[in-house]
């Protein structure tokens, strides 16, 4: 019996320890990396042409109850003159907000998802710029999406 | 089960259920992007310049025509326009022409075209504007004489800034 519980108890343990791994490592997913976004035309006399970019996107298995908002935010803000917009769709079971501009702010990008949403999740960029921005140099901002409840 | 190891069975289940939740939680991507030095201009309109009178006593004759228009986009500072033909005009004729200048820009005012190509509009920063007049204006003396009817394609460049 000693042994028995002896046994069970190290399984438990090799099992949370294992788990807790994962849970750091899943902690903060790294998506892979989108663009290079380039604007590099225009229509003479309108503000240079926007372009839209799909990024990679995520496939996989969320287990929540309820529902759940998605919210998104960058590390730095965009150049003046420069408007980095994000959408996320998914398969079923959510309410994209369209294409929302991203700040130093968190954003509603996505209402009301539910489980069913995440087994195929697209994510699409726009880049815009005014004249006023200049030429912009190659450069990178980290979008950081947090699952939040919703409502 | 005993009770540990039913306590064991729901320590994993709790760790797994919060796992899940917790991988869901954050994402984060990269995201790259650029804007290259953009420079573009389009002219609209097909203006006819026809001299059919004069003043009596005067050297020259002249017409003009503002039925023309342009447009510009540049992203850079310091941009110029200029503006040529293929062809020199016969003798005794001058092809002038006029552009507005765009909001921060100057115009060189009334140039007159050649082969050559001269500065008709500088100093266009940062700007994207219509709707831009351009003047166009012939002129004669007596000794171009008859001249039957010509056509000439004014080609006008931008220049980027910096």
């Amino acid at each position: 019996m000693t042994s028995r519980v002896t046994v069970l108890t190290r399984i438990g343990a090799i099992a949370v320890l294992l788990l807790y791994g994962s849970k750091t490592a899943m902690a903060q997913q790294v998506l892979s990396p989108a663009g290079p976004i380039v604007i590099a035309s225009a229509v003479a006399g309108a503000q240079p042409t926007s372009v839209v970019a799909a990024a990679p996107g995520y496939s996989g298995v969320v287990p929540f109850v309820g529902q759940k908002k998605i919210v998104g935010q960058l590390n730095t803000a965009t150049p003046a003159g420069v408007t980095l917009a994000v959408r996320i769709t998914g398969s079923s079971g959510g309410t994209s907000l369209g294409y929302v501009a991203l700040g130093i702010a968190a954003k509603d990008i996505v209402i009301a998802t539910t489980p069913a949403f995440y087994s195929t999740v697209n994510i699409s960029y726009t880049l815009s710029a005014t004249v006023t921005a200049g030429v912009v140099p190659a450069t990178s901002r980290t979008v950081t999406f947090t699952l939040l409840d919703y409502p | 089960m005993s009770s540990l190891a039913r306590r064991s069975a729901a320590a994993v289940a709790l760790v797994l259920a919060s796992a899940s939740l917790a991988g869901a939680q954050t994402a984060t991507q990269t995201v790259t992007f650029q804007v290259n030095p953009i420079n573009v201009i389009a002219f609209t309109g097909s203006p006819s310049l026809t001299i059919s009178t004069a003043t009596p006593g005067s050297a020259t004759a002249s017409v003009t025509d503002a039925t023309s228009n342009w447009a510009v986009t540049t992203n850079q500072t310091g941009a110029k326009i200029t503006a040529s033909i293929p062809s020199a005009m016969p003798a005794g004729l001058t092809l002038s022409a006029n552009l507005t200048a765009p909001t921060g820009g100057t115009s060189a005012g009334l140039k007159a075209l050649g082969v050559v190509a001269v500065d008709v509009v500088t100093g266009v920063t940062k700007v994207a504007q219509g709707s831009l007049g351009v003047t166009y204006q012939l002129d004669a003396t007596a000794t171009a004489g008859v001249v039957a009817s010509s056509s000439k394609v004014v080609t006008y460049t931008i220049t980027g800034g910096t």
